[in-house]
C-alpha cells in the first residue's frame, strides 16, 4: 500500500483579518497566521475537510471560520497552535455570505445566501432563524453588522443590483437601495453607523447614509468589478480590491464624498478578494487568486521617511543663494552627506542634509549649458563634462561634504563630447568620452581616487553602430552598452585589439545596464543587461576566448527599463518608467516595491544607493524643482507568502535528472500567459520562485524538460518553444529561448495541443507535434545549427487532437495519437524517421522536402470522449502500453504489441469507466513501483495498483487544489513526489507503506 | 458564448447559421435527442434559461412539423432573464428561474397540466471563485428541479446543463433519488476543454411520501428539506461535518463520434 502526504499548498486566499500582532489568512481550507511585523510564519491549521475558508470574524479569544456551507468556532490559541482543527467544523445547509458573533459574544449569526440568518450558539445549536418577507432570491454578498444587543443589521446585496438593509431582531426592512446596476458584491456599514458602503459588477463605489437612506456619492476609479470594500481609519476612508489587481484607497469627505487617494498594484494576475487595514499602523494586508499576501503601507512617507522633499527656488534664496531667472538644474549626484546639483549658469551646489542647508561649492563657466553630470558614490566623487571636452572631477569628504579636491582638465583628443560616462572598480576611476564624429577614437580616462589626477589614457577606435549608453568596468574589460541592442567589449591591455561585438542582442534601441553578475572558474562571467524597451538578459562571456551565451532573457509585463541588479536578499530589482511613473519591481517575487509619480523618462533622473543596504534616493527634476524620493528599507516584510500564478496551471514538469538546491527545479505552465521556473523544497514543500517567463502570447497549453537542460513549452498560436536551462550558476538557475518552432502561417491560430520527443545523438531530438486541426507534424531538430526541419506532416480526421507518443519498440518507431475521439491511433513511421536518424543527424544541408504522412494504421476506440492525458511504457522487446485517461471519466490501460510481420496490433486491457466524478485530467506512473496517479476534476488523486495488469485502486485522497487539471512526478529510489496544478499548486510525497 | 472569431470559424456556428438557428446550442439539444429520443411523442415542454432561444426553435419545429394535426394540447414555454425574439408556438417569459414566484406564473401557463420535459440549458455570471461559481450553478439545476417535481409527470424528462466540478456527485446522487436513471452526457457540439455537459434524467419517480409545496418565503434548500434526496437538513442544531452521499453518473457521449468536434479550429 501506498501513503500520501501533501507537504505544501498555494493557491487562492479569499480572506484576510488582521488581529493583534497576527495576520489570519483564509488560504484554501486552511487558516494561514503570520506575525506581520516580522513576517514570520507561526502557523499553518486546517479548518476545513473540503471547503476553502471564505471569511473570519473575531471576538475575544474566539474565532469565527466560514467559508462554502461550513463554519468553525475556535479559539485564537488552537489556530496558533493545533495543525488541524477539522474536528470542529459544523455545516451548514445553505451557503454562508457571512458570520459574526453577537454583541456579548455567546452566539454567532450567520447570514445564507438566501438571506436569512441562522442564530445559533457557539456549540452550533439552533435558537432561530431570521428572515424578511419574500426575498428569497440568490445573494453574492452581504454581511452582519452587530452594535449591541439589541441593534444588529443585516446588509444583503442581491444579483438583481439591490441592497437590502434589514434589522436582525425585528425582521423588517429599512432599506432597498437600488442605484447599482448587476450584482452586488460586496455591502458594509460603518461602524460609527453612519454609512453604508456598497460595490458592484458596476465597478462603482456608492456611500449611502443610514439614517436617511440618501445616496451620497459615487465613486469611480476601478476598472473591473469590485470584491470587498472595508471601512477604517474611524469610518474617515474606505479600502477596496477589485478583479483589477489593485487596492486603492478613499476618502470620505464631510459631506459624504468619496474621492480617490492612492491605488496600489498589490497583485499581478486577475483578482485580489481579501483586504483589511490595521488602521493604527495604516497597513494593508491582501490576498488573492495568485496566493500572494501582500502588505502594502499606506503611509511609506510618514513612517519611514519615504517622504518627497522639493526644493523650492525659495530655499534657495533662504539660504543665500541665488538662481537668476531661467537658471534651471542640469544635474545632481546623491553622496554620503546629501546632494550635489549643478546649474544652467555654471554653479554647483551643495545640499548637506543633515543641517538641511544648501551652499555653493563652485561656479564654472565651463558649466553652464550643456553639462553631463556622474560620479562614484564609493568614493565621493562627482564628475562634470560640458560637450567641448572640459572635465571637472570633485571629491568631498564623505561626513561633512567639504570640498577635498578638484581638477579641471581639457581633453584634445576629441573635438567635441556628447557623452560622459563613469565607471568604477576595486580602485580604478574610468571615465569614458565619446564623440559623434565616427573617425575619433572612444576615449577613456583613468584617475587616481585620491588626487583625481588623471594616471592613464585609453583610445580605441570605435566599431559602426557605437554609441555608448551605459559602462561597466571589469578586470581587464570595458564593457559599453549601445544602441541598437549592441555591447561591446574594449581590452585595456591592449588597446589595438578589435573590441568585441555583441550585436543585437535583444529586440529594441538603447542598452540601459550592463552590470556584472559572477564568474566561474572556467574564467565565464555573467553580466545582467536591460534595454530601454523593457527587455533584460544575463549574458555569459568569455571574452579571452571572444565568445558569449545569452544564458536568459525576459521582457517586463509593461513599461521602459532603467536597470536592474541582485538585492541582498538573492531577488531580481528592476526598476523603470510606466508612462509618467518612475517604479521598481521585485521581478523574482513579482511585486511592485515602489512608484512615484515623476512625470516619465524624458525628465532628468537619477536612482543612487542610500549607503543601507535596501535603500534608495530617487532624485528628479519636475516642474523646474529638484525632488528627492526617499525609499527606505521597509520596517514591514511586503509580502507575507509569495504565491504562484494567478490563473489555471496547464502543465507541470520536474527537472529531475539532478536535485537542485534542497529539491527539485520545476516548470509551471498557466493560462495567465506565463511559464515559471521554480524549485520546490524536498522536505518542506516549500516553492521558490526564480523567474516568470513572458515571451508566450497566449495560454500555456504543455510544458515539459526532455533533458537535464532542455525544457519546451507550448501554447495557441503555434508556440512551441525550446529553452535551454543552465543551472551552472550560483546567483540561480537561467533559462532562455533557444529556438521557436516555425508556424504554418503568418497569422497562425492553430492551438499545438501536445508534442513528445525521442532523444538522438549529439542533443539532436525527434519532436512529434500534434494541433487542433487534426494535422499532425514530425520535425528533426538539429543542435548544432539549432534548426527544426520538418520530417513528416499530415493529419489524422477533422477532430482536435490531445496527445501524441513517441514510442521507440523493437527498432521501429511509433506515433500515437490521442484524439478528441476517444480513440488510439497509431502509425508505424519507421520508414521515415530510421532513415533519417543517421542522415539528417550529421548533415544538414538541403533541408528536404517533409513527406506525407499516409492514414493511420490501425486504431482503436478507448474512451467515449477525448482523451485527456497519455502514458505509454514498453514492456517488452515487442510490446507496449498505453495509459489513458478521459473526459468520460474512466482510466484505460491498452496494450500494443509487434507481432512476427512487424505489425502493430492494440486492445484495451483493462478500463475503469467510474475512474472519476467528473473529467480525469491527468495521469503519471510511478517508475519503481508499478502505481499509476491519476488526478481528476472531482478534486480527487487516486493511486491505483497496476503490477498485475489491472486498475487496483490502492488510495484515494481529496486535493486542496480546485480545477485539478496537471500533475507531475519525480521518482526517488524509495518515494516520489507528486506535484498537482489547477488554481494553485500543490506538493506531495508518495510512499510505501510495509 | 460571445461571437467571437472563434465561434465564427467553428463548424457548428456556420451549421447554426445555414439551418436557421441563433445559437449554436441547438446541436447539443439535437444531439442529446438524437441519442435518448426523448422529445419523441412529447407535447408539453418547459424551456428554462433559455435565451437567445435556440432549443425553443428545437422544440417548435419538433412539436409542430407539418404533420401534426392536432395543436390544441401542445404547449412551449420559455423562460429567461433576457427578453427573447419571438419563436413560433413558443410562450415567452422574461423572468428569474431561482423565484419562486416565476415557478406558479409558468405553472399558470400550462393551466394545472404537466409537462413531458424539463430542460435548463441555464448558466449564471462567473466570479472566478470556483466553489462560489460551482454553487450558483448547482442552485440554478436545483430551481429547474423545483419546478420540475411540481410539474413533470411521471415517467418525464429533465435535462440541465452541468459543469462537473468538484460536487457534481453530490448533485448526481440527489438526481438518482427523483429519477429511474441519471446519465451525464457530452454532446460533440459541446466542447471538449470545457466543463460543460447535460444530465439527462430519465423517468421521473419522485419519493411516494413527499408532495412538493411551493412558497414565495422558502428558499430553494428550503423546498427540498422534506424530501428525503440526501441534501443536508437543519435540524435544532448544525450537524458536524459529514458527507453527503456522492454517486459517479453513467457517462455517455453524444452527436456520434463521426459528428464535427467543436474543439477543431481551422
Ligand atoms: C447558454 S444560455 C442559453 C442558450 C439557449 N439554450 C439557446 O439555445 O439559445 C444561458 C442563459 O441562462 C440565462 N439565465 C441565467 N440565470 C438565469 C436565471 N436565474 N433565470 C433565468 N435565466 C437565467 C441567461 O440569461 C442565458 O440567456
Amino acid at each position: 500500500m501506498v501513503q500520501l502526504d501533501y507537504l505544501s499548498h498555494y493557491g487562492p486566499s479569499i480572506c484576510v483579518k488582521f488581529f493583534e500582532r497576527f495576520v489570519l489568512a483564509g488560504y484554501g481550507p486552511f487558516i494561514h497566521v503570520y506575525d506581520y511585523k516580522t513576517g514570520e510564519l507561526l502557523n499553518i491549521a486546517r479548518i476545513f475537510n473540503r471547503n476553502k475558508v471564505h471569511g473570519i470574524s473575531v471576538k475575544g479569544d474566539h474565532i469565527l471560520a466560514y467559508g462554502a456551507r461550513s463554519l468553525s468556532v475556535i479559539t485564537i490559541q488552537n489556530v496558533l497552535e493545533q495543525r488541524t482543527l477539522i474536528n470542529f467544523e459544523k455545516n451548514c445547509h445553505e451557503w454562508i455570505i457571512d458570520a459574526e458573533f453577537s454583541a456579548s459574544g455567546e452566539s454567532i449569526f450567520l447570514l445564507t445566501s438566501y438571506n436569512k440568518v441562522i442564530c445559533c450558539s457557539l456549540d452550533g445549536t439552533v435558537d432561530g432563524i431570521k428572515a424578511v418577507f419574500g426575498e428569497r432570491s440568490i445573494l453574492y454578498s452581504g454581511s452582519i453588522k452587530v452594535f449591541d444587543d439589541e441593534r444588529v443589521y443585516v446588509n444583503a446585496g442581491t444579483v438583481m443590483g439591490g441592497v437590502i438593509i434589514w434589522d436582525l431582531f425585528s425582521e423588517e426592512k429599512i432599506y432597498n437601495f437600488t442605484g447599482h446596476e448587476g450584482s452586488i458584491f460586496y455591502v458594509t456599514l460603518s461602524d460609527d453607523g453612519k454609512y453604508i458602503a456598497t460595490c458592484s459588477d458596476d465597478r462603482s463605489i456608492k456611500l449611502w447614509n443610514m439614517d436617511t437612506g440618501e445616496l451620497m456619492s459615487t465613486a469611480w476609479g476601478h476598472t473591473a468589478r469590485i470584491w470587498n470594500l472595508q471601512f477604517f481609519d474611524n469610518d474617515k476612508k474606505l479600502v477596496s480590491v477589485s478583479e483589477d489587481c489593485t487596492c486603492r484607497v478613499w476618502d470620505i469627505m464631510d459631506n459624504g464624498v468619496v474621492k480617490q487617494r492612492d491605488a496600489y498594484e498589490v497583485h499581478l494576475t486577475k483578482n485580489v478578494w481579501g483586504v483589511d487595514v490595521q488602521s493604527s499602523e495604516m497597513i494593508a494586508v491582501t490576498s488573492g487568486n495568485d496566493g500572494t499576501l501582500k502588505l502594502t503601507d499606506l503611509k511609506p512617507l510618514d513612517r519611514n521617511g519615504d517622504e518627497v522633499h522639493v526644493f523650492l527656488r525659495n530655499d534657495f534664496e533662504l539660504d543665500g543663494l541665488k538662481l537668476e531667472v531661467g537658471e534651471i538644474f542640469k544635474g545632481f549626484f546623491w553622496l554620503k552627506f546629501g546632494l550635489i546639483a549643478v546649474t544652467s549658469h555654471g554653479q554647483v551646489l551643495r545640499y548637506n542634509q543633515i543641517t538641511s542647508r544648501w551652499n555653493a561649492v563652485l561656479q564654472d563657466e565651463k558649466l553652464s549649458s550643456y553639462t553631463m553630470t556622474s560620479g562614484v558614490q564609493d568614493i565621493d566623487t562627482v564628475v562634470f563634462c560640458n560637450n567641448n571636452c572640459d572635465l571637472i572631477l570633485m571629491k568631498f569628504q564623505r561626513g561633512n561634504g567639504h570640498l577635498l579636491s578638484k581638477v579641471s582638465l581639457h581633453v584634445e583628443e576629441i573635438s567635441k563630447c556628447t557623452n560622459c560616462l563613469v565607471a568604477f572598480e576595486e580602485n580604478r576611476l574610468l571615465v569614458t568620452l565619446e564623440s559623434p564624429k565616427p573617425s575619433d577614437n572612444f576615449l577613456c580616462l583613468q584617475f587616481d581616487v585620491d588626487s583625481l589626477e588623471m594616471c592613464n589614457k585609453y583610445q580605441w577606435k570605435k566599431p559602426s553602430g557605437f554609441f555608448s549608453s551605459s559602462l561597466c568596468v571589469w578586470n581587464d574589460y570595458l564593457i559599453v552598452g549601445s544602441k541598437l541592442g549592441s555591447m561591446f567589449v574594449f581590452t585595456f591591455s591592449n588597446p589595438q585589439y578589435d573590441a568585441l561585438m555583441l550585436r543585437r542582442l535583444c529586440p529594441g534601441d538603447t542598452i540601459t545596464s550592463v552590470k556584472f553578475v559572477e564568474t566561474l572558474p572556467n574564467g565565464e562571467s555573467l553580466f545582467s543587461i536591460t534595454n530601454r524597451d523593457g527587455y533584460y538578459l544575463f549574458l555569459s562571456i568569455n571574452v579571452p576566448e571572444r565568445r558569449y551565451k545569452i544564458v536568459h532573457s525576459n521582457k517586463i509585463s509593461k513599461g521602459f527599463l532603467e536597470g536592474a541588479f541582485y538585492n541582498e536578499d538573492g531577488d531580481y530589482i528592476v526598476y523603470g518608467f510606466k508612462s509618467d511613473h518612475f517604479y521598481m519591481f521585485n521581478e523574482t517575487k513579482q511585486f511592485e516595491i515602489m512608484s512615484e509619480l515623476c512625470g516619465g523618462a524624458h525628465r532628468q533622473w537619477k536612482l543612487f544607493k542610500n549607503f543601507i543596504p535596501g535603500e534608495y534616493v530617487l532624485v528628479y527634476v519636475k516642474a523646474g524643482n529638484i525632488h528627492l524620493r526617499r525609499v527606505h528599507q521597509r520596517n514591514i516584510p511586503q509580502t507575507l507568502v509569495d504565491g504562484t500564478h494567478g490563473r489555471e496551471i496547464r502543465d507541470l514538469s520536474i527537472r529531475g535528472s539532478h536535485p537542485y538546491r534542497n529539491g527539485y527545479l520545476f516548470c509551471s505552465a498557466s493560462e495567465d500567459t506565463t511559464i515559471k521556473l521554480a524549485v520546490f523544497e524536498r522536505e518542506s514543500g516549500i516553492i521558490k520562485n526564480f523567474w516568470t517567463q513572458r515571451k508566450h502570447t497566449s495560454g500555456l497549453q504543455r510544458c515539459k524538460f526532455i533533458s537535464d537542460k532542455y525544457m519546451i513549452s507550448s501554447a495557441a498560436r503555434e508556440e512551441l518553444y525550446l529553452w535551454e536551462l543552465n543551472t551552472q550558476f550560483s546567483t540561480g538557475p537561467y533559462m532562455n529561448l533557444l529556438k521557436e518552432l516555425p508556424p504554418s502561417s503568418k497569422n497562425p491560430d492553430l492551438r499545438i495541443m501536445d508534442f513528445d520527443y525521442k532523444m538522438l545523438d549529439n542533443g539532436n531530438f525527434l519532436l512529434a507535434t500534434v494541433y487542433s486541426d487534426s494535422a499532425i507534424k514530425v520535425w528533426i531538430y538539429n543542435s548544432k545549427t539549432n534548426e527544426f526541419n520538418l520530417l513528416i506532416q499530415g493529419r489524422y480526421e477533422t477532430c482536435c487532437l490531445l496527445n501524441v507518443a513517441l514510442i521507440h519498440l523493437h527498432e521501429r518507431d511509433i506515433l500515437l495519437v490521442g484524439p478528441t475521439d476517444g480513440h488510439l491511433v497509431y502509425w508505424d513511421i519507421s520508414k521515415y524517421s530510421l532513415f533519417h536518424f543517421s542522415e539528417v543527424a550529421n548533415d544538414q544541408e538541403g533541408a528536404e522536402e517533409s513527406h506525407l504522412l499516409p492514414k493511420y494504421d490501425g486504431r482503436i476506440l478507448v474512451h467515449k470522449a477525448g482523451i485527456k492525458d497519455l502514458a505509454v511504457r514498453v514492456t517488452s522487446g515487442a510490446c507496449f502500453k498505453a495509459y489513458t485517461v478521459g473526459d468520460d471519466n474512466a482510466v484505460a490501460i491498452s496494450t500494443f504489441s509487434l507481432n512476427t510481420a512487424g505489425f502493430v496490433s492494440g486492445a484495451v486491457s483493462c478500463l475503469e469507466d467510474r475512474g472519476g466524478a467528473s473529467t480525469i485530467t491527468s495521469l503519471d506512473l510511478i517508475e519503481q513501483s508499478d502505481k499509476l496517479i491519476t488526478t481528476s476534476v472531482d478534486q480527487n488523486v487516486r493511486v491505483y495498483d497496476i503490477s498485475s495488469d489491472g486498475l487496483i485502486l490502492e488510495l484515494k485522497t481529496y486535493t486542496t487544489i480546485a480545477d485539478t487539471g496537471c500533475s507531475a512526478v519525480l521518482n526517488e529510489s524509495d518515494k516520489a513526489f507528486l506535484l498537482i496544478g489547477g488554481v494553485g499548486l500543490s506538493v506531495a510525497k508518495l510512499t510505501k507503506l510495509r | 458564448m460571445g461571437k467571437s472569431s472563434k465561434d465564427k470559424r467553428d463548424l457548428y456556428y456556420r451549421k447554426a447559421k445555414e439551418e436557421g438557428y441563433r445559437a449554436r446550442s441547438a446541436f447539443k439539444l439535437l444531439q442529446l435527442d438524437e441519442h435518448f429520443h426523448f422529445l419523441d411523442n412529447v407535447t408539453r415542454v418547459v424551456d428554462l434559461c433559455a435565451a437567445p432561444g435556440s432549443w425553443s426553435q428545437v422544440l417548435s419545429r419538433r412539436l409542430f412539423d407539418e404533420s401534426t394535426s392536432d395543436t390544441s394540447s401542445k404547449r412551449i414555454v420559455a423562460v429567461d432573464l433576457q427578453p427573447m425574439f419571438p419563436i413560433d408556438h413558443v410562450t415567452t417569459l422574461q423572468a428569474d428561474i431561482t423565484h419562486p414566484r416565476t415557478l406558479n406564473k409558468i405553472m399558470e401557463l400550462f393551466e394545472g397540466e404537466k409537462a413531458d420535459f424539463v430542460c435548463s440549458d441555464g448558466a449564471p455570471d462567473v466570479t472566478g471563485l470556483h466553489d462560489l461559481d460551482e454553487y450558483v450553478q448547482q442552485q440554478l439545476i436545483l430551481s429547474a428541479l423545483q419546478l420540475t417535481t411540481c410539474m413533470l409527470r411521471k415517467g418525464g424528462v429533465f435535462v440541465a446543463k452541468i459543469f462537473r466540478g468538484r460536487d457534481i456527485d453530490m448533485l448526481y446522487s440527489q438526481l438518482g433519488f427523483l429519477f429511474d436513471r441519471v446519465v451525464c452526457a457530452k454532446p460533440r457540439a459541446s466542447r471538449g476543454t470545457s466543463l460543460e455537459s447535460f444530465v439527462v434524467c430519465l423517468g421521473y419517480n419522485p419519493p411516494a411520501h413527499w408532495t412538493p409545496k411551493l412558497d414565495v418565503n422558502a428558499s430553494i434548500e428550503d423546498f427540498f428539506q422534506g424530501c428525503d434526496i440526501g441534501r443536508l437538513t437543519l435540524d435544532d442544531k448544525l450537524p458536524s461535518y459529514t458527507e453527503e452521499p456522492r454517486d459517479i453518473a453513467e457517462f455517455l457521449s453524444c452527436g456520434g463520434l463521426g459528428s464535427f468536434d467543436s474543439d477543431a479550429t481551422y
